[in-house]
């Protein structure tokens, strides 16, 4: 099938469901509501995510709302993925599998807490099938060990197997890095059963991305986690963009003087920009290089996968923005405290 | 050659004698059954209130249906697991049965013999799942360091060093050999397991925190070895190797076991089995029938000459109360009689539906239309009886009887219009033409094909006006373009271009046009007709200028379907030279070989050839003729298959 019959549909849809986008001002007038849940009044009565909000009885709860938010998220991938078949279609639900994992590493920090796991509803997905794992069946879980054994027969047991006697600081961390890793190398194989055409753009969106964590990661392994070079060298992502295997190497036995040197000369310069801190803010750069490319993308509009791909991760910026916003006002950061630390640049903002 | 006639059957019965009479039923094959709830709500159970009669018609007060028992289902499950386990197997039969065992009867012995069998299923279950492990990880582990002649032992007592042994996945390798240089380990590849290659790691004590992290990091599987094996790596080879001997032995003992469980209980398990069927059965016929405290209410539909044979099912159970009600109510089932001749026609209108019960039957129409067709695109004697030769051997595969048997009458046709043609396996010269030889007369050939078609849609005309008669619809059958006034229209059309093509004189312009007006204009008006003939008011639907739009396009419908229905047919004059044409082709080819064996191979792959795929492809525009030229003016098929109740399905 050429790409003209496939994405012409799919395209056009798009384009309809970005213009229900949040505007500038709804940024701004949600900021400068006083109270959390005039926020989620606002959200609900003159926003898209009006519809996904009006089944929550208590708006002051914000975790329902961030629930159902995301929830939002998936209900438009579901959307999208109706127009796709074979491996566009299993490429799109590759895409979604990053929420399995995200769910699981919720369940994983739930049991460090010594939580029981049946008080979480189904997280991300709305529908069961959506889950490659019974979900029902892991919800009864009554420790990590057990946790892991009901996974058996999935993608996750092989992964999260041999770290299931760790003592729960140590393993999380583990569990979540191979989580990672996992949902990393099944998109990228997903990614290269796509078109050729496709497949080109699709390995620069993923290679970027993982440039950016890569560095990341470097980063804060040297500076916090206080790990052997060869546990960092293993634990970064493969396939990256302007970072090989052997640039990556020899960040690892550097410094984070040497890394900044070097991330200074390439294309992620400002995530290394020291007039703010980095520790805070690499992250929301990070965020803002992604988000900056995907509406580019936009931009070109071409009949290929870019323009659904950027929908998504707009969607998803601009969700974890409405989040930001909604935390701030609970922790009572003010107006331009805020804006710092949204992905989307508004007006007034510096960067 | 017809609809049978149908009569609704309503039954009162003692509820002591419902299974009875249920198999009498399922037996006989000849009830189809209706929810009978559904007759006494709408008020058809109605019986004379006589004395006799009162209790029932009281009882009928108290009634409910049969809650299904899903219980079978779990002995379904059950008899197939064991069947399973003891790899039997069976052959239900459930004709001759009765039901002699109750639910719970059958459980119980089921579950007995379940539970015999399971000790040693589970055993052998374990026994198989321990060796695939040696198999899987030990054993293929040690391959291919076979000539290693250092005991694990003695690795296990190093001073300074440690060793792990653990599987690792192909990316993960890789990463390790890229780093190789910076890691304070000897790594010695080993062998293979299921699950990745199988590596020893070789360091020092004192890294040994480092070299777990890193390990770790590269999602390394640790086997761990048991302390039994502590030789050399062949030393323990061999131990493997005779473990897995005792167990395929103590295997084999368990699989006796089980085949000696299995021929005990065979017999046994295909009995209980049968019964579950033959209970599930009537369960499923019971959801139809409506029970009271005493009675059972049943409904189905009969033929009328099955009655007697009914009756006399009835005549054993006395106190059972049966009601023949005709035809007149709802929608009765269709069963469609024919003779040997026609039968297998009846499965290509069924293909395209079941006519209802007030619709006349097509296939008698259908098989000779279908044959004349058939056999004029496809003259010829020999290839004919090719076909008659391969349908008769269809028609005793199972299954492929009806379709053998249109094949059969197919291939008869073609040898009568090659007999007519004059030809034998293509060649024209052996016998005399009877009639017509199509290549030499090519526009005679087209000619009688158009004639033929106005013939078959004539008739198909007048079957439909008879339908929409039966119908009581007025709108299709007397102003419809299917109707009179579209029939009255084509002949006149017919007339008018005919005769003027002809340059014969049939009918005056001046006569026919004022006809062609009128069927026209009762075409356009036929809905407020209808309504002024049948007194009903308004005359017009909701949406009058909506009507007259469709109204005034469908015209331009009706001329492009007479004129497009009657060209149509062209092509089967059209077929008819084809079949000549292709033939010719083959025997120039023949000529030009220039030796008479090649010649005869030629014509023999020439005849292979129209044989397969010219017949296949006459057969199919034979079929689209009849479904798309002629059925579509007459023929509806909507109703509903006539389907009695049996053991069997």
């Amino acid at each position: 099938m050429g790409n003209e019959r496939r994405f012409s549909a799919i395209n056009t849809k798009i384009r309809v469901m970005r213009s229900r986008f949040l505007k500038d001002e709804d940024y701004i007038a949600l900021m400068e509501k006083d109270k959390l849940a005039d926020q989620v009044l606002y959200l609900r009565d003159n926003t898209v995510y009006g519809q996904m909000l009006s089944h929550i009885d208590n708006i002051d709860d914000v975790q329902q709302v961030e629930l159902q938010l995301e929830r939002f998220l998936i209900v438009q991938f579901t959307k999208i993925l109706k127009y796709f078949s074979d491996d566009y279609e299993k490429f799109y639900k590759s895409l979604m599998f990053r929420y399995e994992t995200e769910d699981l590493k919720l369940y994983l920090r739930a049991l460090a807490r010594g939580e029981d796991l049946t008080k979480y509803e189904k997280v991300s997905f709305i529908k069961n099938e959506y889950y490659s794992f019974s979900y029902e069946k892991i919800r009864n879980s009554k420790n990590l060990e057990d946790f892991i054994e009901r996974l058996k027969g999935t993608k996750f047991y092989d992964v999260l197997y041999p770290y299931r006697h760790e003592n729960y600081q140590k393993l999380l961390f583990y569990m979540e890095m191979n989580l990672d890793r996992l949902y990393f190398t099944a998109l990228s194989e997903s990614g290269q059963k796509l078109s050729r055409s496709d497949r080109e753009i699709f390995n620069i969106f993923l290679g970027e991305n993982i440039d950016l964590l890569n560095i990341e990661w470097i980063y804060r392994g040297i500076k916090f986690y206080n790990l052997v070079p060869e546990e960092l060298i293993n634990y970064t992502l493969p396939n990256g963009l302007a970072l090989d295997y052997k640039e990556l190497k020899k960040l690892c036995y550097g410094s984070i003087e040497d890394l900044k040197i070097y991330v200074s000369k390439t294309k992620y310069k400002e995530l290394v920009n020291e007039e703010k801190d980095l520790d805070l803010f690499m992250e929301i750069r990070i965020q803002r290089h992604l988000f900056n490319t995907f509406k580019n993308s936009f931009k070109r509009g071409k009949l290929d996968v870019s323009i659904s791909i950027a929908y998504l991760h707009l969607l998803e910026f601009e969700i974890k923005d409405i989040i930001s916003i909604l935390e701030a006002k609970k922790y009572g950061l003010s107006y331009y405290d805020t804006k710092e630390y949204l992905v989307r640049t508004i007006k007034g903002s510096d960067e | 050659m017809s609809v049978e006639k149908m009569t609704m059957m309503n039954i009162i019965g003692n509820i002591r004698d419902v299974d009875g009479v249920l198999k009498d039923i399922l037996k006989s094959e000849k009830v189809d059954l209706v929810s009978a709830l559904k007759q006494i709500e709408d008020n058809n159970f109605l019986f004379d209130v006589s004395d006799e009669n009162i209790d029932r018609l009281i009882d009928l007060n108290y009634i409910a249906t049969f809650d299904k028992d899903e219980r079978y289902v779990e002995l379904l499950k059950k008899g197939e697991n064991l069947k399973e386990i003891l790899g039997l197997d069976l052959n239900y039969k459930t004709h001759e049965l009765d039901v002699k065992l109750s639910k719970e009867e059958i459980l119980s012995e089921l579950d007995e013999i379940c539970e015999e069998v399971q000790e040693p299923s589970i055993m052998l279950q374990a026994l198989k799942k321990e060796l695939e492990f040696l198999d899987s990880f030990y054993s293929n582990s040690f391959k291919q360091i076979s000539d290693f002649s250092v005991p694990i032992r003695d690795l296990r007592d190093m001073q300074y060093f440690n060793f792990k042994m653990g599987i690792l996945t192909k990316d993960d390798r890789l990463k390790l050999k890229k780093n190789y240089e910076n890691i304070l380990a000897i790594l010695l590849h080993t062998g293979s397991s299921a699950d990745g290659e199988v590596y020893i790691v070789l360091y020092p004590k004192s890294v040994e925190e480092e070299m777990r992290r890193i390990l770790r990091s590269l999602n390394f599987r640790e086997i761990i070895i048991p302390k039994e094996y502590s030789g050399t790596p062949q030393e323990i080879q061999s131990q493997i190797q005779s473990m897995k001997d005792r167990l395929n032995m103590e295997i084999e003992v368990q699989e006796r076991r089980i085949a000696q469980l299995g021929e005990k209980y065979k017999e046994r398990v295909n009995f209980l089995m049968e019964q579950v069927k033959l209970i599930s059965k009537l369960d499923n016929v019971k959801e139809n029938i409506a029970f009271s405290k005493k009675y059972f209410y049943l409904s189905g539909w009969i033929t009328e000459s099955d009655k007697d044979e009914i009756n006399k099912i009835f005549d054993k159970y006395p106190g059972t109360l049966l009601l023949l009600k005709g035809d007149k109510q709802y929608n009765p089932p269709t069963k469609l009689r024919n003779n040997w001749f026609f039968k297998p026609f009846q499965w290509m209108v069924s293909m395209y539906g079941t006519p209802s019960y007030n619709e006349l039957d097509p296939t008698p129409f259908v098989s000779l239309s279908y044959m004349l067709l058939f056999g004029t695109m496809f003259g010829d004697l020999g290839q004919g009886f090719v076909f008659v030769l391969a349908g008769m051997y269809l028609a005793k595969r199972k299954k492929m009887e009806l379709f053998g048997g249109l094949i059969t009458r197919l291939g008869i046709a073609s040898m009568i219009f090659g007999l007519l043609y004059g030809a034998v396996f293509g060649i024209e010269t052996l016998i005399p033409a009877l009639w017509i030889k199509p290549f030499d007369n090519i526009n005679d050939m087209l000619m009688i094909a158009i004639f033929m078609g106005v013939g078959l849609l004539l008739t198909a005309y007048t079957y439909g006006i008879i339908n929409a008669y039966k119908r009581h619809d007025i709108e299709e059958g007397l102003f419809g373009k299917e109707g009179v006034a579209g029939v009255v229209l084509y002949i006149t059309l017919l007339a008018l271009v005919g005769g003027s093509m002809l340059g014969l004189n049939i009918l005056p312009m001046f006569i026919g046009v004022p006809i062609v007006i009128v069927c026209l204009l009762a075409i356009v008006f036929r809905l407020p007709l209808t309504h002024m003939i049948e007194k009903k008011r308004p005359l017009h639907g909701d949406d009058i200028s909506g009507y007259y739009v469709e109204s005034i396009f469908s015209l331009l419908e009706t001329f492009l379907s007479l004129l497009s229905g009657t060209v149509s047919f062209i092509r089967v004059g059209a077929f008819a030279l084809t079949h000549v044409g292709l033939f010719l082709a083959f025997e120039t080819i023949g000529h030009m070989i220039n030796s008479a064996v090649g010649n005869i191979i030629v014509i023999i792959i020439g005849n292979i050839f129209i044989i397969g795929l010219e017949g296949l492809i006459v057969f199919i525009q034979g079929m689209r003729l009849q479904y798309y030229e002629l059925f579509s003016r007459y023929y509806k098929g909507e109703g509903r298959e006539f389907n009695p109740v049996s053991l069997e399905k």
